[in-house]
């Protein structure tokens, strides 16, 4: 079937996979440590929401158990479904723009940039909290930046920009990185530990300015990348082919690595390194419907969302927390090699 | 602006070089709408940068070439992708979207941003898939489908772009014969339709069969240029390919038809 036939179905799941994830994400934040009744964390959410709350009685809830699904919460769950779904768009859009199934969002060096930063900071032993955020996350931030900065003008030769030589600056500089970042943890090992919980991704502290920050700049990401959906198609079927189409080659890829990096610049600031997420989720929806990117990127967006909140719901139940950037490789590693075992059955 | 003739296509004395390696060493060639013309030539001849500078992929760092008198170094990549086709070298394509999808492809230049194809997308499609006899290959994805059906469905998606100049890039390599027969004579049907066809060939007898007119290329440059009986001479041949040929005349009409020989004490 073409895409064409297909297209109000499509249209039709999107809206439902909106709606579902938005569920899970109240869903979500009705489960947590502090022992609060599902029926009491839903009226607290329900009563926010403009008119609907007005029904909802308001009953005996205690403030604390409202600040703790409010303010503790709500940002982490609407963290992760952002996050989740900022870094599966950015899998799916490279791994469409370099032909390279292992294409991740952390290929062109983000993630090392920005552990780099990240550990200088916690080295300097600067957790002081300006507005909203901590000078960590804006360290990471600007290193995440900083990196992939470098790596685009490792790549570029005149106009052009090389696919291999973009993932291969990325691999390089991504180790130069690591290995300064090595060099820091053996030279202050009292902060070690620190560095490597920053490094496993977790979700758990986000604010809810963090949060009013993050989410329009994926949102806006995550459209942009879909709107050019039609011309990663092309570009997947060659490059010189797209040009003779009349895609501008060189500036969408430009557009979109730019896009893209500030994306996941901002979801690494805040996680730390939550791996897996950006190589399973578009995959999966590769593997269930097809490869055209129109339905894989908006699909993976919302798939990534969903599993990155599930994720984090899991991490939540056990009384000492687990870090849901090894959820997330603890349980996708799994479903995305079944589901990889089903298809080969179906080639076969 | 130029004065006289605005020619389908109009290469003007370009040169083509990446760094200190001349690949094209001052090329003027003028090609009329509606004929077949064969680009011919050895390995590292200039025959791909050629085309490749038609299609606007290489940027000559001398001279231009001009579609119906108008600089193609000036048009805007939509634009020019609505007056020249071009299809490369088929090289196995890595996705699996199904053939219909490939062709609306072709319609990118005339469709805006935050649209989808429409209904006449769709009739133009079909049209072109009927006529390069792929339509019943529409649901079948574009890596199941073999080199000389998945060759025609590029050929629709060019047909589809409704340019009046199709360049292609050795379009019957890696084909077997009734394949190659089929897409050659798909391409002469759209020369006699009105289209300027622009061919970079190897077979030399399929070249003189097919085409209007043939160029043959040698280091960067045209050595000979016309009719096949014109070109296709012992003399060029020879010159061009270091071969001796043996060449019957006028099987097809007047077109020659080559043997090579083997070389002396090989």
């Amino acid at each position: 079937m073409t895409f064409g036939d297909k297209k109000y179905r499509y249209r039709f799941a999107l809206i439902f996979g909106i709606l579902l994830l938005f569920f899970l994400v109240l869903f979500s934040a009705t489960v947590g440590a502090a022992n609060i009744s599902i029926f009491d964390a839903l009226r607290i959410l329900v009563r926010r929401i403009p008119f609907a709350g007005r029904f909802v009685p308001a009953g005996e809830i205690s403030r604390t158990h409202e600040l703790i699904v409010l303010n503790i919460r709500l940002p982490r769950v609407i963290a992760a479904a952002i996050i989740g779904a900022g870094l599966s768009a950015v899998g799916a859009t490279y791994q469409g723009m370099f032909a390279n199934p292992m294409a991740d969002p952390y290929v062109l060096g983000v993630s090392a940039g920005a552990a780099l930063g990240a550990s200088i900071a916690i080295v300097m032993g600067t957790d002081k909290v300006v507005g909203g955020f901590g000078i960590i996350t804006a360290v990471a931030f600007v290193f995440a930046l900083l990196t992939v900065f470098i790596v685009f003008n490792i790549a570029k030769t005149g106009v052009k920009l090389s696919n291999t030589h973009l993932l291969l600056a990325g691999v390089a500089v991504s180790f130069f990185a690591s290995s300064v970042m090595s060099v820091l943890m053996v030279l202050n090992r009292d902060k070690v530990s620190n560095i490597t919980y920053w490094m496993m991704g977790s979700i758990a502290f986000t604010s809810w300015r963090q949060v009013l920050i993050l989410a329009p700049l994926v949102v806006a990401g995550i459209v942009v990348v879909c709107v050019f959906a039609r011309e990663l198609n092309i570009i997947a079927v060659g490059e010189d082919e797209a040009r003779s189409l009349g895609v501008e080659v060189e500036k969408v890829k430009k557009l979109l690595l730019v896009v893209c990096s500030v994306v996941v610049a901002a979801c690494v600031a805040v996680s730390g390194v939550i791996g897996f997420v950006g190589l399973i989720v578009p995959h999966t929806v590769r593997l269930i419907s097809r490869s055209d990117n129109r339905v894989v990127l908006p699909f993976s967006a919302i798939g990534g969302g969903m599993f990155l909140v599930l994720c984090d719901t899991i991490s939540r139940i056990p009384t000492a927390e687990i870090p849901v950037g090894v959820l997330t490789s603890m349980f996708g590693a799994p479903y995305f090699i079944s589901v990889l075992i089903r298809n080969k059955k179906k080639v076969v | 602006m130029r004065q006289g003739k605005a020619y389908s296509i109009e290469v003007r004395d370009i040169e083509v070089s990446f760094g200190d390696l001349n690949v094209l060493k001052g090329i003027s060639l003028q090609m009329e709408k509606g004929r077949f013309y064969g680009i011919l030539g050895p390995n590292g001849s200039g025959k791909t940068t050629l085309l490749k500078s038609m299609a606007r992929a290489l940027r000559p760092q001398k001279g231009a070439i001009y579609v119906n008198g108008e600089d193609i170094s000036r048009m805007k990549a939509r634009e020019l992708s609505k007056k020249i086709a071009c299809l490369y070298q088929s090289t196995g394509i890595a996705c699996d979207y199904p053939v219909m999808d490939v062709v609306l492809m072709g319609r990118y230049p005339y469709i805006k941003r935050f649209q989808t194809e429409s209904a006449k997308d769709w009739e133009i499609a079909k049209k072109a898939m009927i006529a390069s006899n792929v339509w019943h290959l529409k649901d079948r994805r574009i890596n199941e489908i073999s080199g000389g059906e998945r060759q025609r469905v590029f050929i629709a998606r060019a047909l589809v772009q409704e340019t009046d100049i199709v360049l292609l890039d050795e379009p019957i390599s890696h084909l077997d014969i009734q394949h190659q027969i089929e897409i050659l004579e798909l391409v002469g049907k759209m020369a006699r339709e009105g289209k300027t066809i622009i061919a970079v060939l190897h077979d030399l007898n399929f070249a003189s069969m097919y085409c209007d007119h043939l160029i043959m290329l040698k280091d960067g440059k045209v050595i000979a240029q016309g009719e096949p009986q014109k070109v296709l001479t012992e003399e060029t041949v020879n010159k061009v390919y270091g071969v001796k040929p043996f060449i019957i005349e006028g099987m097809d009409g007047s077109r020659p038809y080559i043997l090579p020989l083997k070389r002396q004490g090989a």
